[in-house]
């Protein structure tokens, strides 16, 4: 029942490097650019170069590459496991065999591909919300949404929703002990049984939550009108987003480099 | 309509620039339905609310009513909608389009006021109930209300707390002349204000200066609310023949008063 | 002997960045029957000292004994101290989650094992003991009512599992008068009638100095003041003040006579002790 106390929200780590002073539209666009190539690029020159300019970012952005990493460790399986089914699975010229068990060459070329696609996907998203704030990363996502407004994106009614969870995720986090504590005082075990019991065992904590929450919309809808909110028009933006030289030149460079990268690998 | 609660009957009310009333009353009489009725959150079923001239029922009049009459609630986190306490306080000003410039302006005054500018970049998790209050406090005046209802704003808080916002709140009603009305059951926070309305099952059930209500005991009494210790003892000891005066609420004065007798 | 803890440290987030030191060496007996009143302010330590009895917390140093039980010694029952100790958190409406009032209550006799029919008899004692009619709640939800019926309720779920003592944090919080005087009675009752050894946490010292026979005050982590609430008032009055925490004010007018050189006894808890102890050392004839 450790829950992380006192530690601020998220993965943001603050610090003053370009990365970090970048507007957030061009991160978040440079990232996409960067996913895309990823899934366009078929050899490993291609992951190399890329990994190699993420990880050059990663140093400009004076974050730890050991936070970066962190953030590979829950998905670690999933790339272990991917490794694995590609190099038993896939057809072809067999290079090593353990009992019925045949590693082929495909299947490593093809296994250790996909692995790096997945590494380099993670770190790339993981240096995005490490030098990006929660706040920034929502303006972003909000500007760059608005551009659709024209069809009928709700951009700001999004980002609205984005930054209310955002602000209350640790609140509802220390309700949810404070919840867990109580019900264990009288009784309740989250602890035993098989998966449909310890399922079950969850209702007196979610109820609780869920009914505290909607009062808590309740509540907040009440206290965001009396602070005069009418939806998203004509409201301006506390936050000034400025494209300067230094987005300009990395946006284009990124596209430079991921372009390349695609046609030529 | 079946089953209506007449939650507020026959109100008659004048609030003048300036002034500090409190509004006390146990749960059910209709204090925060009163209270919610001045910024438009709710409308009079019969009669009329006019808030400088305006009236709650012109719907055109809305938005500008909810910028003079700034509002803070009784639960400090269901308040703060923003993940930093400067986006917080900068929330109402977006709303109502101030330009950017002049809002750094504002959120910077507010944050001075309320004595909060140290937390500036906080975020709202890490701070104190009284903190948060006084936050959702600069949230209110920064779009320079002239009028803060607060609906027991320490209701939830602990005594550390409490004094931080009935201090700010004293601090606002003097140096920025604000008028506030202020919804509380604590006694000790309705003394600080120049004039109490005691509500009961809707209606008023005294008005006047706070030396004049508290010492009303017997009223307080079956309005099921608090009456200060000291009262309550100031008004035993003269009914025993003791020449003090029943309308004492300080300590202080209880010590002179008696020190003439023992 | 029925809680015993010996040298009881604490330490949040113990080993990183953050870790910070809540309670620091707490040495406490509590014996059956007793009722305790804790007093101090938030940060003090007084929601983790409580967390403790029960088994929630495991402190980083020093040994709890609950009836001889030590409870952190591999093995230990929690689930039989957890029956034995009644811990009702603070704003314990925010557990409901039952349909119906019945089964709320009958949560925790349910969670024992109990039979069907000893869980209706838990139901309809604990409701009585919190003042509920049976008949008339026992089938509406939780949801349905008020906060204070709500708080009832709460307290009522933990009263069915009948432990021999209760732990309510701050049961007035965001009470009105009524409402406060109406738990504060419940409880009073409950400790009166049932003999049930009860903890008292809060931060109104005019309250709890009226109800409790003892009273432990903490500051930063430590138990800095045990004595009854007159003796305190008598004699501690100016720790008190020091660590923040306010007097009553009859007690501080008599604090205050005293210091102006009038003979006035000081452990006053109430209005009736004030104007008892003024008639008795008014020396001006009294007007008819």
């Amino acid at each position: 029942m450790r829950i992380l106390r006192n530690i601020s929200f998220g993965q943001y780590i603050p610090r003053d490097s370009l990365i970090h002073n970048l507007d957030p539209r061009i991160k978040i666009l440079s990232c996409l650019a960067i996913i895309v190539s990823l899934f366009l690029i078929t050899k490993f020159s291609g992951y190399l170069i890329l990994g190699c300019f993420v990880l050059i970012s990663i140093i400009i952005s004076k974050v730890h590459p050991k936070f970066v990493f962190r953030g590979l460790r829950p998905l670690l399986f999933i790339i272990i496991f991917t490794l694995i089914i590609h190099l038993f699975m896939t057809e072809g010229e067999v290079i090593y065999q353990l009992g019925f068990l045949k590693i082929t060459r495909e299947g490593l070329v093809k296994g250790l591909l996909i692995s790096f696609r997945l590494f380099i996907l993670i770190i790339t998203t993981s240096l995005l919300t490490l030098a990006t704030s929660p706040i920034s990363l929502t303006d972003g996502i909000e500007r760059l949404l608005s551009v659709f407004k024209f069809i009928g994106i709700p951009a700001h009614e999004i980002a609205m929703m984005m930054t209310i969870a955002l602000r209350f995720i640790p609140t509802l986090l220390e309700e949810t002990e404070k919840i867990m504590k109580a019900q264990i005082s009288r009784g309740a075990d989250f602890e035993s049984g098989n998966i449909f019991n310890r399922a079950k065992n969850l209702i007196p904590i979610l109820i609780p939550l869920f009914v505290n929450a909607f009062r808590r919309a309740d509540e907040l809808a009440i206290a965001m009108e009396a602070k005069c909110y009418r939806g998203g028009e004509g409201r301006t933006h506390y936050r000034e987003l400025k494209i300067k030289k230094t987005d300009i030149l990395t946006f284009v460079l990124t596209i430079v480099i991921t372009i390349t990268v695609s046609v030529m690998f | 309509m079946k089953d209506q609660i007449k939650a507020l009957d026959s109100i008659n009310l004048e609030i003048k620039k300036g002034d500090f009333i409190s509004i006390i009353g146990s749960n059910g009489s209709g204090k925060s339905t009163l209270a919610k009725h001045m910024n438009c959150l709710l409308l009079p079923t019969t009669g009329d609310i006019w808030v400088d001239e305006m009236s709650t029922k012109d719907k055109s009049k809305t938005w500008e009513i909810r910028r003079k009459v700034g509002m803070v609630f009784q639960n400090p986190d269901n308040q703060i909608i923003a993940t930093t306490v400067e986006d917080d306080i900068a929330f109402g000003l977006e709303n109502i389009g101030i330009k950017t410039e002049l809002m750094r302006e504002r959120v910077d005054w507010a944050l001075e006021v309320v004595e909060m500018r140290e937390y500036k970049k906080s975020e709202p998790h890490l701070l104190s109930g009284g903190q948060k209050q006084r936050v959702a406090i600069a949230g209110a005046i920064a779009l320079h209300s002239s009028y803060l209802v607060l609906d027991e704003p320490t209701a939830m808080l602990d005594p550390r707390g409490r004094k931080e916002v009935i201090d700010i709140v004293k601090k606002l009603n003097l140096e920025e002349n604000i008028t506030i009305i202020y919804i509380t059951h604590l006694m000790e926070e309705a003394v600080e204000s120049n004039r109490v309305i005691a509500l009961d099952k809707g209606k008023i059930a005294l008005i006047g200066k706070p030396e004049e209500v508290f010492t009303q005991i017997e009223v307080l009494k079956q309005l099921r609310l608090d009456v200060p210790q000291i009262t309550e003892l100031a008004l035993r000891l003269n009914k025993r023949g003791i020449d003090i005066s029943p309308h004492i609420l300080k300590v202080e004065d209880m010590v002179e008063s008696l020190c003439l007798y023992i | 002997m029925f809680i015993h803890l010996e040298n009881i440290c604490f330490t949040y987030s113990l080993g990183m960045p953050f870790e910070t030191e809540v309670l620091k060496n707490i040495n406490l007996e509590i014996d059956k029957g007793e009722f305790i009143g804790l007093i101090g302010h938030t940060g003090c330590g007084k929601t983790t000292l409580i967390q403790h009895f029960n088994g929630l917390l495991t402190p980083t140093s020093g040994k709890i004994y609950v009836e001889g039980v030590d409870l952190n010694k591999k093995g230990a029952n929690l689930r039989l101290v957890r029956q034995k100790i009644g811990l009702v958190f603070q704003y314990p409406e925010n557990q409901l989650f039952e349909e119906t009032i019945y089964q709320e209550v009958a949560f925790g006799p349910r969670k024992l094992g109990l039979p069907e029919g000893k869980i209706e008899k838990r139901v309809r004692e604990a409701l009585k003991m919190v003042d509920l009619d049976y008949n008339l709640y026992v089938e509406r939800s939780p949801f349905s009512l008020s906060g204070g019926e709500m708080r009832r309720v709460a307290l009522a779920s933990i009263l069915s599992i009948r432990p021999k003592m209760l732990i309510l944090d701050e049961p007035t919080a965001n009470l009105d008068p009524q409402g406060r005087d109406n738990i504060l009675s419940e409880i009073e009752k409950i400790h009166y009638n049932f003999g049930m050894t009860v903890v008292l946490v809060s931060h109104n010292m005019e309250e709890v100095a009226e109800t409790v026979k003892r009273l432990l005050v903490m500051h930063r982590g430590e138990i800095i003041i045990d004595d009854t609430p007159r003796e305190i008032f008598e004699k501690h009055a100016n720790d008190l003040v020091k660590v923040g925490l306010g007097l009553p004010q009859v007690t501080e007018c008599m604090h205050k006579l005293k210091a102006k050189g009038k003979d006035v006894y000081t452990g006053v808890l109430t209005v009736d002790d004030a104007e008892r102890e003024v008639l008795k050392k008014v020396k001006k004839p009294i007007k008819r």
